[in-house]
Formats: structure tokens, C-alpha cells, sequence
């Protein structure tokens, strides 16, 4: 599972879920505290989908950690202020640089059930979407089709 | 969960960089002065402490650093500090403890504009306490109550005079700042010149 | 000391921002420094330049006297105190002396500071050449250039018109004959004491935006003709009907109802201590 999958999957899921795996990788190896988990700003960037821009949004607030597992790190980022998740992260992440982590089935299912859960919640709008045609040379015809996945 | 895992470093980012910063602002503030910063480096594991307590006090995501080629250094940076690697041209911050590769230093840090001489280097270079000779030099400049006479190791002498030869048209120019190993800090910003 | 919120207030990266542009002020003496201004629960003109500068220096061991025209007493500065107070927890005063770190809106105190203090300003204007030249883009570039013409241009005029210049505070300085510098809006009675002070001056724009500094023994002269010098504001035959001080920068107060006008001094707790002196 590739970084960016693996950081999706981790910060859709509950809570209890990560304390559940981290306290799992616990259970054979004594991750130390690099970075302690702290709240910090971040400015968050969009594309505007009009002029294909990019712009800051504005600031949100995350917490993130730094943990090392024999000299291996691992590092997670969190919207949010929830920093026992997220230090939970940190090792997960760590027990996977280090190749260590043995729950990967696991998060595979948790990711088919978050993207289920996506696609239910997506369905349910696309009742609400409205078909726009536009005259005006700037806004391309219908904005569905410059949505990214 | 927090309270049973140990932590690496015991040097607290919120205090303990405060504490960093008010000793680098009296420096700058008042060149010559020299304060210590070892009771915070010692809080703080890695190949430098040192170079890491400064740079845990003043760098992050926004600013950048080079490390001369120090590249376990410049890990330990970027995972504690997230600040960016660049080079010697263009880094904000540049960490340098070999003495043959200063004169590369200071010829190529940036130096700002007139418009914007904010967007200049500060070159952090640490020497060793060792039983070489130092020599003195007069220096003035704001900070400085008339003239002061700075004792240093020569290679600090010779980075300082090597600055002044640049000619940088003030305001722009770069800050220095000298860390020796066993703590002490001092700084001669831009302004600060050797009297003849 | 709220534990919801970051100790004093700002998370750790605008701290470090704003330390950054301290030292680049301080390197850099009269020269305005660009800033990430933050936002703060006090509004903008309200001394949000100066609270980020006090909250990005403030640590447990400080001592903060914040004042307000030279009074601790005022709502301005008894607001901004406990505003500090909420997020540091830290020791406060109205002793200037016992002070390790102080932040004033328009008034520097009158007795002098010394080296392990540092005096904040607040600054509505950082920009000296605003009323020269109206565009930022401009006055940047006149002081690239180190072109102050305009300024030179404006205090002739106003010599040549009224016989004297006519800026009663906010007087511009030139620091290091480099940059002409905004003091913000202190008295010109306060404008000496900015030259080769034994303390560290530190002025923030919070709408604006900058920060700038005067290092201890920074030369610091007011904007004048070699043959009309500068002048402070002169007291003569008046003196503080509190302590009897002639030396001070007195406040005008006007009784409505006797039409009677009397002086007192600005700086409140300067006029408390020569008063608690003379009653010992």
C-alpha cells in the first residue's frame, strides 16, 4: 500500500480503530517519541476549478507527531486536534517503514468500507445535481467534468 | 498513551525555543555579548545538538536551510523541523562546521536586495574551543556602545573580515552568527564592521 | 492560564515567524520588516502589531508592564495585560523598572531603560513616507533608494509656510543614515531617547503588517535642518500639579466646570513613585 493510500485510510478511520492497531504494534516493539504530538496551523491549498489557479482556502488546525521505531521514523499529519490519533498514526506508520506491520488485510478492509461508505454518501446527492450550461466563455459546461476523484 | 512511551529529546518546543530565541535576540541585539545555549542543546540527541537547538528554535516549513554537505544533519532538520533543503545560494539559514568550505559560504550566501534586504542568508558556523591562538579585533556598529573588542578563534576573525571584504551594498548583506562547542553564541549582524 | 489555547495564544509556527522578522529587524536597524500579521481576538488598531511582538518574546520569567500614553491604567493597556495574562500566566507590573518587557502605545517612559529590557511599540503607520507618497510600491522603492526627497520637501515647505515644522509627534527619524524611520505616534518630546539607548526597541504594525527595530546604541536622529534644528514640545512654567515635576511630558487637562486647565504627568507610574519620595 503506497503512502498516499496509506495516509487516506488511516485518517478516515475511527479513532478506536488506530488505537486498536497501534496498540497492536506495541505488542513487539517500543516506538519512541521523536516529535511529541502538538497542534499546529496549516494554510490548506485548492486548485480553483474555474482558472485552474491555485489558492490557500485558509488555515486549518492539525496536530501531527514523530516517532521512531529502532531508528526507523514514522511521521502522521491529522486535521484536527485529536492527538492520541494521531501519535497513533505515527507509529503505524513507523511499523510500516520499519516492514513490521503485520495488519495490512486490515486496513485493506477498512479502506473498502470507507470508500463504500463515499459512494453511498455520493449517490445520495447526484439527486441534487444540477445540469448547468453556461454562455459565459470562462466557466466551462458543466463542472462535474473537471472533478478530480 | 503519550505518558508510557519515552521521548528522544526532553527539549520543549514551546518553552524551550523561547528561551533559544530570547539568547540569539540579546546576541544579535548586542554584538560581542556572548550567551550559552548548552543546558538546551543537551536536551536534544543527534549529530549536532548544537546546530539543533537553533534550528529547532527558528526554522519550519517556511524557511530554508542548507547544511554544507551534512547530510545526517540536514535529515535530522527536516524531520524534526520540516524546513526545506536548498543550497548555498538561496537558503535561508545555512549550518556550517567545516572550516575550509566557510569561503564558499560567504562568497555565495544570498544577500537580499534593496527592496527586500530581509531575504538574506544567516550563516550559523560552529568552532572548536581548541588550544589554537585567537586573535582580537575592534568592531562597530548599532549594538555596540562606541567600540568593542572581540577575542575569537581566528577562523571566526577571518569569516567576519571575509564578510566585510564582500562589499555588500547596505542594507544588503548576510548575518553571522558563531557557536563554539561548548555553547557559547555571539553574533555580528550586517551593520557590525572591523575598525581599522 | 487558559490550557485550551497554545501558550501565549499564537501556535509555535507564527512565533516563529514573527522571532524570524525580529532578528532581521534587529540586523537591519529602521528598516521595515514584511510579516505574516496574525489574527488576533482584538481587533485590528487596537495594538495587534505590539501584542504579536510580546507574545512571540514572552516567556515565564518576564516581568510585562504594558501601557497605554503612559498610563498602566488606562483600558486599552489594563485590556491587552490581561489578555497576556490569560495565555502566559506571566508576572505583571507598573513598576518600569522591575519590567523586564513593556509594551506602549505612544509614550516611551521617562525613566530611561536599560540593557535586559525591551521596550514593544505599538504602531498604527509604520510607513514615515506615507504622507509624502500614498503607494506602498512607491515608498518601498524610495527607500530601496534610499530617496527622501519628498520628505526633505515637505519639512521645507512647512518651514517656509508656518516658520516651523509643523509634525507634532510621529516625527520621522533617520536611523544609521540609512532609513527614515516612523517612531509611531510618541511626542517629539520622546524622540531622544530613542538615540543610542541602552535598551532594545521593537515596533509592530499589525494592519500594516511590519516589524522594525532599534538595536541599544542605534543613532537615531530626528529629520532636521543643519540650521533650523529639531524641537521638543516645551513645558516652560508648567509643571505636574501631582508630583511638581517639570521634567516630564505633561497631559493638559481642562476642567469644564472651573474653565480651569492644569497639568499633570503622562506617565502615571513615574508620577506615583516621585510622589511616594516626596511623601517618605
Amino acid at each position: 500500500m503506497d503512502k498516499r493510500r496509506l495516509t487516506k485510510v488511516l485518517a478516515r478511520a475511527d479513532r478506536n480503530e488506530i488505537a486498536a492497531l497501534s496498540a497492536n504494534v506495541q505488542k513487539s516493539h517500543r516506538p519512541i517519541i521523536v516529535k511529541e504530538p502538538a497542534k499546529t496551523l496549516t494554510m490548506i491549498k485548492l486548485r480553483d476549478p474555474v482558472k485552474q489557479g491555485m489558492f490557500y482556502i485558509g488555515e486549518v488546525i492539525v496536530c501531527e507527531a514523530v516517532v521512531e521505531i529502532d531508528s526507523v521514523q514514522g511521521a502522521a499529519v491529522l486535521m484536527g486536534d485529536d492527538l492520541e490519533k494521531v501519535l497513533g498514526m505515527a507509529i503505524i506508520d513507523a511499523a510500516v517503514n520499519l516492514e513490521v506491520f503485520e495488519d495490512l488485510e486490515k486496513l485493506e478492509g477498512l479502506e473498502k468500507e470507507q470508500d463504500n461508505r463515499v459512494k453511498q454518501e455520493y449517490a445520495m446527492t447526484l439527486n441534487t445535481m444540477v445540469n448547468f450550461e453556461s454562455m459565459d466563455q470562462e466557466a466551462p459546461d458543466d463542472l462535474a467534468a473537471n472533478k478530480k476523484a | 498513551m503519550t505518558l508510557q512511551l519515552t521521548k528522544k529529546h526532553s527539549f520543549d518546543m514551546v518553552f524551550d525555543s523561547q528561551k533559544v530565541f530570547r539568547l540569539i535576540l540579546e546576541v544579535m541585539s548586542n554584538p560581542t555579548r556572548i550567551a550559552n545555549i548548552m543546558e538546551y542543546a543537551d536536551r536534544l540527541s543527534g549529530s549536532n545538538p548544537l546546530f539543533l537547538a537553533i534550528a529547532m528554535t527558528l526554522l519550519d516549513n517556511e524557511a530554508s536551510v542548507d547544511t554544507c554537505g551534512d547530510h545526517v544533519l540536514s535529515g535530522e532538520i527536516v524531520s524534526l523541523a520540516l524546513a526545506r533543503i536548498e543550497t548555498v545560494d538561496t537558503a535561508d539559514f545555512i549550518f556550517i562546521s567545516d572550516e575550509s568550505g566557510i569561503k564558499d559560504v560567504i562568497e555565495n550566501a544570498k544577500c537580499g536586495t534593496l527592496a527586500d534586504p530581509q531575504k538574506s542568508a544567516t550563516v550559523v558556523m560552529q568552532y572548536q574551543n581548541d588550544n589554537r591562538p585567537g586573535s582580537a579585533i575592534t568592531l562597530a556598529g548599532p549594538g555596540i556602545d562606541g567600540q568593542a573588542v572581540l577575542l575569537a578563534p581566528q577562523v571566526a576573525i577571518d569569516a567576519i573580515k571575509l564578510r566585510d571584504a564582500q562589499n555588500y551594498e547596505y542594507p544588503q548583506g548576510i548575518d553571522l552568527l558563531f557557536i563554539s562547542g561548548n555553547g557559547d553564541l555571539f553574533a555580528i549582524p550586517r551593520m557590525v564592521k572591523v575598525v581599522e | 492560564m487558559n490550557s485550551n489555547y497554545n501558550y501565549a495564544f499564537l501556535d509555535e509556527g507564527s512565533k516563529r515567524e514573527i522571532r524570524r522578522s525580529i532578528l532581521k529587524a534587529v540586523a537591519i536597524p529602521g528598516y521595515q520588516v514584511p510579516f505574516g500579521s496574525r489574527e488576533l481576538p482584538i481587533g485590528r488598531g487596537w495594538g495587534t502589531g505590539g501584542i504579536q511582538l510580546t507574545l512571540s518574546l514572552i516567556g515565564p520569567s518576564d516581568t510585562l508592564k504594558v501601557i497605554d500614553q503612559g498610563s498602566d491604567e488606562s483600558v486599552n493597556a489594563v485590556n491587552i495585560k490581561k489578555f497576556v495574562c490569560l495565555c502566559t500566566d506571566v508576572k505583571t507590573t507598573i513598576d518600569t523598572r522591575d519590567a523586564t518587557l513593556i509594551q506602549t502605545r505612544h509614550r516611551i517612559p521617562e525613566i530611561p531603560l536599560d540593557n535586559g529590557q525591551i521596550l514593544v511599540f505599538q504602531v498604527p503607520i509604520p510607513e514615515p513616507l506615507r504622507i509624502v507618497e500614498a503607494r506602498e510600491e512607491a515608498t518601498k522603492k524610495m527607500h530601496a533608494e534610499k530617496d527622501y526627497a519628498p520628505m526633505w520637501l515637505q519639512l521645507y515647505e512647512s518651514l517656509v509656510k508656518y516658520k516651523k515644522v509643523t509634525i507634532p509627534s510621529e516625527y520621522p527619524c533617520m536611523v544609521e543614515g540609512r532609513y527614515v524611520m516612523n517612531p509611531s505616534p510618541i511626542p517629539k518630546f520622546d524622540n531622544p531617547k530613542l538615540h543610542k539607548a541602552e535598551c532594545l526597541y521593537l515596533f509592530g504594525a499589525g494592519r500594516e503588517k511590519k516589524i522594525y527595530a532599534i538595536p541599544p546604541h542605534t543613532e537615531v536622529l530626528p529629520l532636521a535642518f543643519d540650521d533650523v534644528p529639531f524641537e521638543r514640545e516645551s513645558f516652560l512654567g508648567k509643571k505636574c500639579r501631582q508630583c511638581g515635576s517639570e521634567n516630564t511630558y505633561l497631559d493638559e487637562i481642562f476642567d469644564a466646570q472651573t474653565g480651569e486647565k492644569f497639568y499633570q504627568c503622562s506617565d502615571t507610574s513615574y508620577c506615583l513613585e516621585a510622589r511616594s519620595h516626596v511623601s517618605k
